[in-house]
């Protein structure tokens, strides 16, 4: 199973970032191989629908769950249809929602935000 | 009448510098139509006793796939730079509140999979007070973008010699629609330096876009701004100073026009409009 995170650096150590659109990185763990991948979001800068590019991103890496502390009503509509889960991440460590979700800590996120507007 | 009528745009790079305020009574002194670009949040209504005459949708065109016809080429969702389609499940999803209607994902589809339909994203609305003709434009909460609202107000015929176009702040693309087809462009600002650097965007779009404009000082305390030492320097007119006082402020804020209420203060735009009427000849 592949897990997606968005992450601010691109390597370890690194934190969970909180905008799903505009992160730097995303981080793929592997549960099966235990194995990590950090994916660039190249779209971050564009001026908008980045939550949609980002999640289609996700998509065409196979991802089966995303865990993140928010994301915008567009992107989970686009998980919601693909049925990728999304789960509500706890904090900023990146191993600890890791463990959380492996033991079924963790919850799915259900409310979307509103979109931020960067005039 | 079927002159071209004289089109005079107001702006200011940030809000709340005064831009409604100006317009209504500039268009008030005028007999004017008054149009009101600010299709976030128009406002400019408010201040005429009006009486609606008509509202008009305005529709753009958002993209309808045809799922047999798709082949998943995803030619469509890397062509839009707004991100407005996504791939999932071998279909593509339309996100229709972020597309701008530009077509393009139709023209490069090799299938012909894609045609486009109509949407409502927002309505014009035209209305009549004593002596002012009013046409305003709504956005509908959560559209993207109020461009083709903006279009139809400019294009929309009607019979005035003047007309006051009330932008929206900034220098985006719903301001250069406004002032697209402009005779003169009269900016307000107020004497904060926030104001000024706002303005300063303002000045380099219109010096980009050859439209020949001026300043109005609003809520002017002193004749020795940074904002008047800016223009001065720049040799920008300065077309009127509308100063600070609480009779003004008290009127406005009641919603009433000043050039309505106040003498003094109908002083002030009959003397604009003179000013931007000589700069424009």
């Amino acid at each position: 199973m592949l897990i997606a995170i968005p992450v601010t650096t691109e390597n370890y150590p690194t934190e969970i970032n909180t905008h799903l659109g505009r992160t730097p990185f995303f981080l793929i763990y592997d549960t099966a191989t235990h194995e990590s991948k950090f994916i660039d979001n190249s779209s971050r800068h564009d001026s908008g629908g980045v939550g949609i590019k980002a999640s289609q991103l996700l998509l065409d890496l196979s991802v089966d769950a995303l865990i993140a502390p928010r994301a915008g009503m567009k992107a989970l509509a686009v998980f919601d249809e693909a049925g990728l889960k999304v789960y509500q991440a706890l904090g900023f460590n990146v191993e600890e929602n890791l463990h959380l979700f492996d033991r079924n800590a963790l919850s799915l996120l259900s409310d979307g935000c509103a979109g931020h507007h960067h005039e | 009448m079927n002159e071209t009528p004289t089109r005079i745009a107001i702006l200011s790079g940030k809000g709340g510098a005064g831009k409604t305020f100006v317009s209504t009574n500039l268009a008030y002194v005028g007999k004017a139509t008054y149009i009101d670009c600010d299709v976030e949040e128009p406002n400019g209504a408010l201040f005429f006793q009006t009486t609606v005459l008509k509202r008009t949708p305005v529709m753009v065109k958002i993209p309808q796939i045809d799922s047999k016809k798709c082949t998943g080429c995803r030619q469509c969702v890397s062509f839009c730079q707004f991100s407005a389609l996504a791939f999932i499940n071998k279909q593509v999803k339309v996100f229709e509140e972020v597309c701008h209607s530009c077509g393009g994902c139709s023209l490069v589809c090799p299938e012909q999979a894609i045609t486009e339909k109509g949407k409502i994203i927002g309505w014009m609305e035209e209305s009549i007070s004593d002596s002012v003709h009013i046409l305003s434009g709504k956005l509908n909460i959560g559209e993207e973008s109020g461009v083709p609202i903006i279009k139809d107000l400019i294009h929309y015929q009607r019979e005035n010699n003047l007309e006051i176009i009330d932008c929206p702040p900034g220098t985006s693309c719903s301001v250069i629609e406004g002032i697209s087809s402009a005779d003169y462009c009269i900016i307000v600002g107020e004497e904060t330096l926030y104001s000024l650097e706002n303005l300063k965007l303002v000045v380099d779009l219109l010096e980009k876009m050859k439209i020949p404009f001026g300043v109005v000082i609003n809520k002017s305390t002193t004749d020795e701004s940074e904002l008047y030492h800016y223009c001065t320097t720049k040799h920008i007119r300065i077309l009127s100073r509308i100063p600070y006082m609480k009779e003004y402020q008290f009127i406005t804020s009641k919603g009433e026009l000043l050039s309505k209420y106040s003498p003094s203060g109908k002083n002030h735009f009959d003397s604009l409009l003179e000013a931007v009427k000589e700069a424009i000849r």
